[in-house]
């Protein structure tokens, strides 16, 4: 099968070619490799307008519950949505265990509506990179809404942010601890912040938690200058909240538009894809490198039972590549 | 909207009952269907994917972990579907997830109705590659083994010879 036959299917919506050209990105031989770019180049004129959402939180948050409520939502309004999720649960063996559509049963059923679950291990160039790529195939098929999961621990959150055009970061009320439990960072990565399961008896703490995220956010530095982030409540149960949420996006779709800080937020991302892909080119071929391949396990060793330093060990490595 | 969440992930190997006691596998046996997922890695780009779904009316979703977990601890990419399951919902996640098997729990009536209703969704969208497997003792005569004849259709995998069960159905991916 050539490109075209690839580029064909996706831009007439044929869910399984849609399905069969994301896992060419995901694939990891070279032939399949190359074969994913040709049909990248080809549907790149016709993807980007989509809006592209991040969504992360903390496990347990209702990540997958809000994106089946949310996802819902936007597909009676006529939208098409595609939803991505970046970081599944991996099982020792390598192999990964992935339940997230499990909890998208309505969604997942939509005509109108992509699910597409991707593993995280034994893949070369990292999550980032296959999910943006993904984006493409997803916005080249006709999906105007673009839904990221991320959970909120580790490295992901910050690859989701930079490619997304809104970053959602789901919080619980009443967890106890709640300024002290989360981490800068993600506040500071942060387009909104919702505090979800704000239904029965969590309604108040959920405007308290509400209230004290409004302080500390007020302590941070703006990163837009036309943008200040909103604190809002949902539940993705009674579904309440949840229109609020889409017209925030919007807005700050709109704001940043007129603004330009969207077309600039969307070129300071392909310049950031870009040394993403030249670091995961250079891992590659260091670890593709013969000599590298060959003295690694002994390096290795040496540096487990303490013969030699880390920084020597290393040292030694990227001398053998650079030869 | 679903009013119980299941957020508990199986890790591999883990639970407990007969089950959960072959998720382990034998250490050689394990081997061996280690080096041919890494055969299979090598020539596909990508780990051997299965959806492991119940259909019917009445399923409970520990079995559809554990069932998971087993091909997790071999080294298998494994999308979790739901229990009570139409065969049209499952085969529509087989295509998007671009699965290479679906390892279906139901039982030996929902077996012999599920064929249309699923194969035409498989069919319609030209997937009839994906390789489907039942889980539980698919022929009580015993020579379940037989079904393992063709390339594509009806394979079956009990607890009690998982590992051997498992390295068939590479066998037939490769």
């Amino acid at each position: 099968m050539d490109a075209e036959f690839y580029i064909d299917g996706v831009l007439k919506k044929k869910r399984a070619t849609i399905a069969k050209s994301i896992t060419l990105i995901e694939s990891a031989l070279p032939a399949h490799q190359e074969l994913a770019q040709n049909i990248l180049d080809g549907l790149l004129p016709y993807a980007g307008n989509a809006i592209r959402i991040g969504i992360s939180g903390v496990p347990g948050v209702g990540k997958s519950t809000f994106i089946e409520s949310f996802g819902m939502m936007l597909i009676e309004e006529g939208h098409r949505v595609a939803v991505l999720a970046v970081d599944p649960s991996s099982s020792r063996s390598g192999g990964s265990i992935m339940g997230d559509k499990t909890r998208m049963e309505r969604l997942a059923l939509q005509p109108n509506a992509f699910i597409r679950p991707s593993p995280t291990s034994g893949t070369l160039g990292g999550v980032a990179k296959k999910t943006r790529e993904s984006m493409i195939i997803c916005e080249a098929a006709g999906h105007d809404v673009i839904l990221v999961e991320t959970v909120g621990v580790g490295q992901s959150e910050t690859a989701v942010a930079s490619m997304v055009d809104f970053f959602l970061v789901l919080m619980l009320a009443g967890a106890g601890d709640e300024l002290q439990g989360i981490k800068k960072g993600i506040l500071e990565l942060a387009d909104a912040i919702a505090i979800n399961k704000a239904d029965g008896n969590n309604i108040e703490r959920a405007k308290e938690a509400q209230t004290e995220y409004e302080a500390a956010l007020n302590l941070m530095e703006s990163k837009s200058a036309v943008w200040t982030v909103p604190v809002l409540t949902c539940s993705a149960l009674t579904l309440d909240g949840l229109e609020n949420i889409w017209k925030a996006i919007l807005d700050h779709r709109q704001k940043l538009t007129e603004a330009g800080e969207l077309a600039e937020k969307r070129r300071l991302q392909a310049i950031d894809w870009m040394w993403s892909l030249v670091e995961n080119g250079l891992k590659d071929r260091f670890f593709k490198n013969p000599q590298v391949k060959a003295q690694l396990p002994a390096i290795v060793a040496a540096v487990e039972k303490g013969k030699t330093t880390p920084t020597v060990a290393a040292h030694e490595l990227l001398s053998m590549h650079n030869q | 909207m679903p009013k119980v969440s299941m957020k508990k992930m199986p890790d591999a190997g883990g639970g407990h009952g007969i089950i959960a006691a072959n998720a382990a596998g034998e250490e050689s046996q394990l081997e061996l269907i280690n080096e041919k997922v890494n055969q299979f890695i090598a020539r596909n780009g990508r780990r051997p994917r299965v959806l492991v779904s119940h259909i019917g009316p009445s399923g409970q979703r520990r079995t559809l972990n554990q069932v998971a977990a087993i091909f997790a601890r071999r080294g298998f990419d494994v999308d979790i579907g739901s229990i009570c399951q139409s065969p049209r919902q499952v085969a529509v996640m087989a295509i998007e997830n671009d699965v290479h098997i679906v390892c279906l729990l139901c039982d030996s009536y929902r077996r012999s109705q599920i064929g249309r209703d699923f194969f035409d969704v498989l069919m319609a969208h030209n997937t009839e590659d994906i390789l489907v497997a039942f889980f539980g003792d698919t022929n009580t005569d015993g020579n379940h083994r037989q079904a393992l004849s063709g390339r594509y259709g009806p394979v079956g995998i009990r607890p009690a010879t998982a590992d051997a069960d498992i390295d068939a159905i590479l066998d037939k991916l490769t």
